[in-house]
């Protein structure tokens, strides 16, 4: 059987971008992105980048919604167009975020399309994506990839923990900020004193004080400033941490000279862990292997993403790869993962070994026979009515 | 139009919230029977409720969920009976400014044992604010005695959000296919 090659980078194409944007976006896709992803024509791609500022963004993505279903979208634009079944990259555009992005939806779409065969419930080639015939070119296939309406329908050599393995984005949190801060405050807690962190920027340090007696943070750094250097390599970043005495933290931790936000720690590592993983996951973590939840984060008091109490719903509930989490509720990935980060950094998610995680579809609790009024409540809590 | 009578269910001790939280959701002001506390009770709240709390979500085509706050007194217990039949799920509210959360907590989960193995509960920390200590981990550490594997949120009941977040909490668990 025709084994997939690992270096096969994925078809993407674009909707809505002039010609001197796609070079720009082949150009980094070739350097950024180290062939990771090659720009195809619209009939071979498998995941495509809509951009939602053009003029007739919406009639455009509605065109490629219908033609072709099955495949996972990237949409970018300045604010969120908040469109089902695609993934948000904001303007400007981040390379980085941008890569990250198309991964996860070509994720979403081998999974989909492996467990649709090995469920028997994938559709003919035919109307499955529905291609322009002069555009069907079986040489641009790769093993995977939806056959053609002419092709004889075979199972291909699909392993679901090859492809997860394959697409996804590591990151080390020990190479970004989160790891430094995380250091500090451990050792912080250890020793029962206040530690300072401080980060240089545009030339003037800033202060992240953290006391573990009354497990409160305090930074001089605003969200949106913190948000960009979680991110960004550490060795790129001026840091520096001292130990404060009892004189001092009254004095650090009180005063109001500087503005400054204060948080729990809890909160604040949970923030700083979701914003570096930024969708990726953690190096050493398997998205094939199943984590649990140890119990629910106490979300009221933590920053939210859209899905997870959905993620912690079905995690608590029994163990299940991250993976097919974001299978099984129609999420990105990248949600999962992100929602990963912030768990582990709390220490609130164990491996599993995988005797002990039945698959999901077998012992996934039904949906309850007040589905639909669940949804209603849901709907009229959520401000829909 | 909807003949069903479903109900949610928010229980816990004097003074940890339910009035408060139920009027935070609901379409109508609150049904109070509230009278003067009398005895230990009064230490905590001036008034408690001595029947019920009743409050309503109004779901649009004549569909709607009771919202029902339990009585604060142990002595009126013989009603807890009566309000879980026909419930969805269970809010248990506790106040960390208690004596002993744990013993509040042990209390409510033996009396609603037969409601919890058959459907959900969700339990809200309440006034944790100036009470930081019992911690959110040592009550599920509880839980766990009790072999209960449930959410703990910290929440103050007079933030609608909060209530919401433990709302959606209790709707996902009962239900993780919601919103697929």
């Amino acid at each position: 059987m025709p084994k997939q090659k690992k270096a096969d980078p994925i078809r993407v194409t674009t909707t809505g971008l002039d010609k001197r944007s796609q070079e720009v976006l082949r150009m980094a896709f070739s350097s950024a992105g180290k062939g990771a992803c090659i720009l195809v024509d619209e009939a071979s791609a498998e995941v495509g980048i809509c951009n939602m500022d053009a003029s007739n963004a919406r009639t455009l993505w509605q065109q490629n919604s219908t033609r072709y279903p099955e495949r996972q979208m990237v949409v970018i634009s300045v604010n969120d167009p908040l469109l089902e079944n695609t993934i948000y990259v904001s303007k400007p555009i981040n390379i980085v975020l941008l890569l990250n992005a198309i991964k996860q939806a070509h994720a979403v779409g081998c999974i989909n399309q492996a467990e649709a065969i090995a469920t028997g419930t994938t559709k003919p080639a035919s109307t499955q994506q529905s291609r322009p015939s002069d555009n069907s070119k079986p040489s641009h296939r790769r093993a995977g990839s939806p056959p053609s309406s002419t092709e004889e329908f075979k199972i291909p050599d699909i392993k679901l923990s090859e492809i997860k393995e394959e697409v996804v984005s590591y990151y080390s949190p020990g190479e970004f900020l989160q790891g430094k801060l995380h250091d500090a405050f451990n050792f912080a807690h250890e020793k029962e004193v206040a530690t300072q962190f401080s980060i240089k920027i545009d030339g003037e340090w800033k202060n992240i004080t953290a006391d573990p007696v009354h497990k409160k943070v305090f930074s001089e750094i605003e969200d949106d400033e913190l948000k960009k250097l979680c991110t960004t390599p550490i060795f790129c970043i001026e840091t520096k941490s001292s130990f404060l005495s009892k004189k001092e933290t009254q004095y650090e931790l009180y005063r109001n000279d500087k503005p400054h936000s204060e948080s729990s720690i809890d909160q604040f590592l949970w923030k700083i862990a979701l914003w570096t993983s930024s969708g990726r996951m953690q190096k050493g973590i398997n998205p094939s292997s199943p984590i649990q939840l140890k119990h629910w984060p106490n979300l009221t008091r933590l920053q939210q993403s859209p899905n997870d109490i959905r993620i912690a719903a079905l995690l608590s509930e029994q163990p299940s790869a991250p993976a097919l989490v974001a299978k099984v509720l129609g999420i990105p990935l990248g949600e999962v993962f992100s929602f990963y980060a912030a768990s582990h950094t709390l220490g609130l998610v164990k491996s599993v070994t995988k005797s002990r995680a039945r698959p999901p579809s077998f012992n996934l609790p039904q949906k309850s026979r007040h589905h639909s009024l669940f949804g209603k409540i849901l709907q009229k809590i959520s401000g829909a009515n | 139009m909807s003949g069903n009578n479903h109900k949610i269910i928010f229980t816990g001790p004097v003074g940890a919230g339910k009035t408060t939280a139920i009027s935070a959701i609901s379409d109508i002001p609150v049904l109070k029977t509230d009278e003067n506390a009398q005895d230990m009770t009064k230490k905590r709240k001036q008034t408690t409720t001595v029947a019920m709390d009743y409050g309503l979500l109004n779901l649009g085509d004549g569909e709607r969920i009771h919202l029902y706050g339990t009585p604060g007194q142990e002595r009126f217990d013989f009603m807890w009976e009566i309000l879980t039949q026909g419930g969805l799920g269970l809010i248990l509210l506790l106040d960390n400014s208690r004596p002993d959360p744990f013993k509040d907590m042990q209390f409510f989960v033996n009396s609603f044992s037969d409601f919890i193995s058959d459907k959900k509960m969700v339990v809200g920390i309440t006034h944790m604010e100036n009470n930081p200590a019992p911690t959110i981990e040592t009550y599920h550490h509880h839980l766990k005695k009790h072999d209960i594997k449930a959410p703990v949120l910290e929440v103050d009941a007079r933030k609608k959000e909060d209530i919401e977040t433990l709302l959606k909490v209790l709707l996902y668990s009962l239900d993780p296919w919601l919103g697929k």
